[in-house]
């Protein structure tokens, strides 16, 4: 019987006789001669009895035969229409055939003949039909046997609009007959189970089972399509008896196969109606049946269902008790059940509530809570403390568990942070996973783009999140390959995303926030801090402008009373603007640091296009946030374009500010905050001076383990603290990045880039005492001209020029023509030195192109013969080289700085004095 | 072959019955060489008549002692050849002693002759009905037979119960069976119901077959021949406890008589044999009698 070249055989002599009695039985029906027609099928049906196939060449054998049977039937009722044979004689005729097997297929086809004659009640003949057909037990060809009269009778039923309803009963009798053909099907399918053989071949059996389960299930698909049954009749006479035989029958196989089949088969609203009885079959189904996808697959089908007909959901059906109520008795009557299974069936019911009864928060903090106890009491603890667990959660477990946790996190979002026992569970869940469920939530978060306004949501919501802050409790958060870093730049992105969704109109509540989320923040691994505090640190900047202004109105508002309304409206502007712009700074500046290059400082003072940085700006744009690449955006169109003449160094704040304006724009996520004005209505807690001492504390924190990046924090905090008038406190920040530069900042590379954002802060801070600035200037200059590498030393200390000739010429004490002169010849001076590879004459061009800014900038000290002579001397720099890409690029760099001045002298607009200045240049 | 020994120079009978065509006929069945030809049929109480023609060849002159005709209903045994037992016997004179020229006709009419009993074609005995022509000669008398056939509409048996009855082998099968009479007419139905209440074998398929019951003669002549009419396959595979299994069986295509028990001579009993086949060929069977009687001739 297995062996698969014996059934071919037997296959092919089956088929072949088959075909030999078939032809000769259509030459009977030809010759309309009707009793050889019937021995000659009932020779061809024989074949039928064959106990050499397996199911599933039966069923090939079975579908041939049927084919031929078409014939006869076409015979039999052209007989009986044309030859006025009456039907009630074939039907006997055909009980002639002594052998059951051929007899019975024989009369199902002359009886599907005799109802579509109407010569009797099609109620009767079907009855008739069904009683007879038990007269074949053997279960596969019963099994075949019962699926061609249900093939046969198919569209013979009487049903509501059929020509047989009537005088030929009604689809209360058609019920009833495909009712027992599927349980006596159903038997014969179960009985198959205990057939005779070794149990080796039980996995055999079992596959062929499994092929014949289509000619069980055949007969609900009948009862589905009967027009004539709606939810009620299904309710009362069809889902009782069908459970009723599933349950009987005890058989693993027929319980799982039957119940996905009435699930599949029957419409939406029929389960919806029914669902108590359903359910109470589904917790009488044998124990090793797999009740869970059961369930699960009602319950995304009636969840579908609901979800697209939210009406259909009927009110006297409360669908999640009667859904949790089985599952919970599942779980108490099976202790053998699987713990991954009670979690999934949860996960089932959890999306079954979160699509029917969307916002009941206790449904779903109930399943959360059904979870938590399967847990406990199946021996897992949670992970709290740090412990290692006692003992792994299996696989299946983990991911069963990470699919319940998403579920309330796509539809509620932060509202999983009300549910008591959600954090709770998330505990058993390992390290990994919990990290996992936390970035999940801070999507949603991110996805809702709503503000975060509760203090007490954003402490829960940071506490969850832990997992992504901290190192795990055991082994290393290693460095890992690119994937790993790109997934740990993008949990860093996150975090700050959602930082930047704090927000709050009382500043008092909105400090209040600050300061949770820099107790979780801080807390995060050292690694961490440095990624998370920064966008903190950019909130709370925000906050102090804003306190500041309101503080401001207050004065104003105590100082005179009657211009109070106007006053305020000011304000109101005020702090829009500054909201604005701080949050615009932030982000920019966010990036920037996470990038490694200022944004903002490095195209104020490098403005000269210089090559290699603009190339190190642009690759590390690239790795870094959106908002770095826009920032940097500018800087590469300078070079692109060729532009050479050094821009005004515009204040640092400013420039990346306007960059990241236009994103900030773009993104449309931030609406500007309401006037603070609001706030008057009662006393301020916490003052901006405040604000400002918990910034000094958490950069200062930060300090000895991240000096660059909290090096570029102080300085912010310096723009910031100088932005709202607190000079003193900016001269504190900056005196603290300048010691951090000393103490900890040993790397030139650093150094240079340190010191392009301290110049770029200083020249942009607008509110220093002459003496306080002339300290920092000078400090800045000295740090410039002690840096190692020359050409280094060139460069900035050329930058530091800048610092000596503000663009404000209104500033006291901050221009000083003299002290420019210094710097530049110094620089030259340096330039000189630098002899390798012809970079002094890079540097020569540089400082060039400074010395033409200054010039322009109208600085007395500048003239113009020294333009002339540094043009000299560098073409006779540059013509010594050898050709190269690199005198190539020179050669182009100094053209165009020579074209400027060029333009510059025929521009007939220029002011007068500048006019005649550039008259004296000679190129 | 009378005339290859010239014991009867050219005389010869013809007998035909009235209106021999518009009566029904039992087919002859095939394989029986005493019934090689269609028979008319006659219902016990109808009058037999008929014509007898004797033909003498031309130009001769047959002298006898008279002509008659009878009817006769005999039971012939064959183990016992030559011995028949006469139960009815009828006698008319056609002709009284003379001679004969040329060819003659002489009519017969038995109105009122006795046929309680139906023909029947057995194994070891049959029961015929035929007229016989005789012409007494002097020498060998020269007779005709003619054969034909009677069936007895009866009276339906009365208390028709259904037959049901409970048999098996303890703890190994147990079925009861039930058929819904006790006495069928010859195109009546069987309809029956089998429940098996316990299997413990495993039964391949059960069938039910129709026996036919002869005995003949008495006594240490008695000769019992059983002969399975027909095998009807009832049921395909083993059933499960509790199942029911259902028997219909039309009597009609097959060739049955009614049960005989009227003579002394020999009984026809019909059984339904039930029979069940298990997976290693045994068969458990259990007959039980039933009365086969005549609803309708032919």
């Amino acid at each position: 019987m297995e062996d698969p070249a014996a059934q071919q055989r037997a296959l092919a002599e089956g088929n072949k006789r088959v075909m030999q009695e078939a032809f000769l039985m259509k030459r009977a029906t030809d010759a309309s001669d009707t009793k050889s027609a019937f021995t000659h099928a009932g020779n061809m049906l024989k074949e039928l009895k064959t106990t050499q196939l397996s199911p599933r060449n039966y069923y090939e054998l079975y579908m041939k035969v049927l084919d031929e049977l078409r014939h006869l039937e076409d015979f039999f009722t052209s007989q009986n229409r044309q030859a006025r044979q009456p039907m009630v004689g074939l039907y006997e005729q055909a009980q002639a055939c002594t052998m059951v097997l051929p007899r019975l297929y024989l009369l199902n086809t002359v009886g599907a003949c005799y109802i579509l004659s109407q010569e009797a009640p099609a109620r009767d003949i079907l009855k008739d039909l069904l009683e007879m057909t038990k007269g074949v037990q053997h279960p596969m060809r019963g099994l075949f046997l019962r699926n061609y009269f249900s093939h046969v009778t198919r569209d013979k039923l009487p049903d509501a609009g059929s020509p047989y309803e009537g005088d030929g009963g009604s689809v209360d009798d058609s019920v009833e007959f495909v009712l027992e053909n599927f349980v006596e099907a159903n038997k014969l399918w179960v009985r198959m189970h205990g057939q005779k053989g070794p149990s080796k071949d039980k996995k055999r059996r079992e596959r062929e089972r499994k092929d014949l389960r289509l000619l069980v299930g055949t007969n609900l698909v009948r009862l589905s399509q009967l027009e004539g049954v709606d939810g009620a009749k299904y309710k009362t006479d069809i889902l009782p008896p069908i459970l009723e035989q599933v349950v009987g029958c005890k058989d693993t196989i027929a319980q799982s196969y039957l119940m996905d089949c009435l699930i599949q088969v029957f419409p939406d609203e029929f389960h919806l109606a029914s669902l108590e009885a359903f359910l109470d079959g589904v917790c009488r189904l044998k124990e090793k049946v797999r009740v869970r996808p059961v369930l699960e697959s009602l319950m995304e089908r009636i969840g579908n269902y609901v979800g697209e007909h939210p009406d259909a959901l009927p009110k006297d059906v409360d669908a999640f008790r009667l859904l949790n109520d089985c599952v919970t008795r599942l779980v108490s009557e099976r202790p053998k059940l699987e713990l991954s299974e009670i979690i999934l069936m949860q996960v089932a019911l959890l999306q079954f509530a979160s699509q029917c009864y969307p916002g009941r928060l206790e449904y779903i903090n109930h399943c959360i809570g059904v979870c938590g106890r399967a847990m406990v009491s199946r021996g897992f603890e949670p992970l709290t403390g740090g412990r290692p667990a006692r003992r792994d959660l299996p696989l299946e477990c983990i991911e069963a568990l990470l699919r319940l946790l998403s579920i309330p996190l796509k539809s509620l979002g932060l509202g999983v942070l009300s549910l008591a026992e959600y954090i709770d569970l998330l505990h058993f869940l390992p390290w990994e996973s919990q990290k996992q469920v936390s970035l999940e939530l801070l999507r949603s978060v991110l996805s809702k783009e709503s503000a975060l306004s509760d203090l007490d949501c954003v402490d829960r919501l940071l506490g969850m999140i832990a997992p992504i802050l901290k190192d795990p409790p055991n082994g290393e958060r290693g460095d890992g390959d690119a994937a790993m870093q790109a997934a740990q730049e993008e949990e860093r992105r996150l975090v700050a995303r959602v930082v930047h969704l704090m927000r709050n109109e009382d500043t008092d509540c909105y400090f209040r926030m600050l300061v949770v989320a820099r107790r979780h923040l801080g807390q995060g691994s050292p690694s961490q801090v440095q990624y998370t505090l920064v966008p903190l640190v950019f909130r709370a900047l925000g906050l102090a402008r804003t306190i500041r202004a309101a503080e401001v109105a207050d004065e104003e508002q105590a100082a005179a009373a009657e211009t109070a309304a106007a006053a305020a409206a000011a304000a109101s502007a005020a702090t829009a603007k500054a909201e604005a712009e701080a949050r615009a700074t932030a982000d920019a500046a966010e990036g920037g640091v996470n990038g490694g290059s200022g944004g903002g400082a490095d195209d104020d003072g490098d403005a000269d296009g210089d090559a290699t940085n603009g190339g190190e700006n642009g690759k590390e744009g690239e790795g870094g946030s959106d908002e770095t690449e826009a920032a940097a955006a500018p800087a590469e169109g300078d070079e692109d374009s060729g532009e050479t003449v050094a821009p005004a160094p515009a204040p640092a704040g400013e420039s990346p500010a306007t960059g990241a304006e236009g994103a900030g724009d773009d993104e449309g996520a931030f609406p500007p905050v309401p006037p603070a004005a609001a706030a008057v209505a009662r006393p301020r807690q916490f003052s901006s001076r405040k604000v400002y001492q918990f910034l000094h504390e958490i950069v200062t924190a930060m300090a000895p383990l991240h000096p660059w990046v909290s090096l570029s924090l102080f300085l912010q905090c310096a723009i910031g603290a100088d932005r709202t008038g607190f000079k003193a406190i900016a001269y504190e920040f900056f005196s603290q990045a300048f010691i951090l530069y000393e103490d900890e900042l040993s790397d030139s590379k650093a150094q240079v880039r340190a010191l392009v954002s301290m110049a770029g802060t200083l020249l942009s801070c607008e509110g220093f005492d002459p003496v306080d600035y002339d300290a920092l200037a000078t400090k800045t200059a000295q740090y410039a001209a002690k840096l190692l590498k020359k050409p280094d030393q060139c460069r900035m200390v050329t930058l530091c020029s800048h610092l000596f000739w503000s663009p404000d010429e209104a500033a006291p004490g901050r221009r000083d023509a003299r002290r420019v002169l210094e710097c530049l010849q110094r620089s030259l001076k340096i330039a000189d030195v630098c002899i390798a590879g012809g970079v002094n004459a890079q540097l020569f061009i540089e400082i060039l192109n400074h010395y033409v800014f200054f010039f322009e900038a109208d600085n007395p000290e500048i003239a113009g013969r020294y333009i002339s002579g540094l043009v000299a001397l560098i073409h006779e720099h540059v013509d010594s080289l050898d050709p190269s890409d690199a005198r190539t690029e020179m050669e182009r760099y100094l053209n165009n700085t020579l074209d400027h001045i060029r333009r510059k002298k025929e521009q007939a607009d220029l002011p007068e004095s500048l006019g005649k200045n550039f008259a004296w240049v000679t190129i | 072959m009378q005339a290859l020994f010239g014991f009867n120079p050219g005389v010869t009978i013809l007998v035909e019955f009235d209106h021999i065509d518009k009566r029904p006929t039992k087919p002859s069945t095939p394989g029986d060489r005493r019934a090689s030809e269609a028979l008319p049929i006659f219902e016990g109480s109808e009058a037999v008549s008929g014509t007898a023609t004797v033909l003498v060849a031309p130009g001769k002159k047959v002298d006898h002692l008279g002509i008659k005709a009878e009817l006769i209903g005999q039971i012939e045994l064959y183990y016992d050849r030559g011995n028949h037992y006469e139960f009815s016997s009828v006698v008319r004179e056609l002709d009284t002693a003379g001679a004969l020229v040329g060819n003659r006709q002489y009519r017969f009419d038995f109105n009122l002759a006795e046929k309680p009993y139906e023909s029947y074609s057995g194994l070891n005995v049959r029961l015929r009905y035929f007229v016989r022509v005789t012409i007494s000669t002097r020498g060998k008398n020269v007779t005709k037979e003619m054969d034909f056939v009677v069936q007895n509409i009866q009276q339906e048996p009365e208390a028709l119960d259904s037959l049901k009855m409970e048999v098996g082998i303890e703890d190994c099968l147990h079925i009861e069976f039930e058929y819904d009479k006790s006495a069928y007419h010859l195109q009546d139905v069987v309809i029956g119901k089998i429940y098996f209440l316990l299997v413990r074998i495993k039964i391949k398929h059960m069938e039910m077959a129709i026996i036919r019951r002869e005995t003949a003669g008495t006594g240490s002549n008695q000769y019992n021949e059983s002969e399975t009419i027909i095998k009807y396959e009832v049921m395909d595979g083993a059933p499960a406890k509790g199942e029911c299994v259902p028997l219909r069986v039309f009597l009609k295509p097959y060739a049955l008589t009614p049960t005989y028990r009227g003579t002394n001579k020999f009984t026809v009993k019909y059984f339904l044999n039930l029979v069940l086949v298990d997976e290693e060929d045994r068969r458990y069977f259990k007959q039980q009698e039933v009365t086969l009687w005549r609803k309708y001739v032919a």
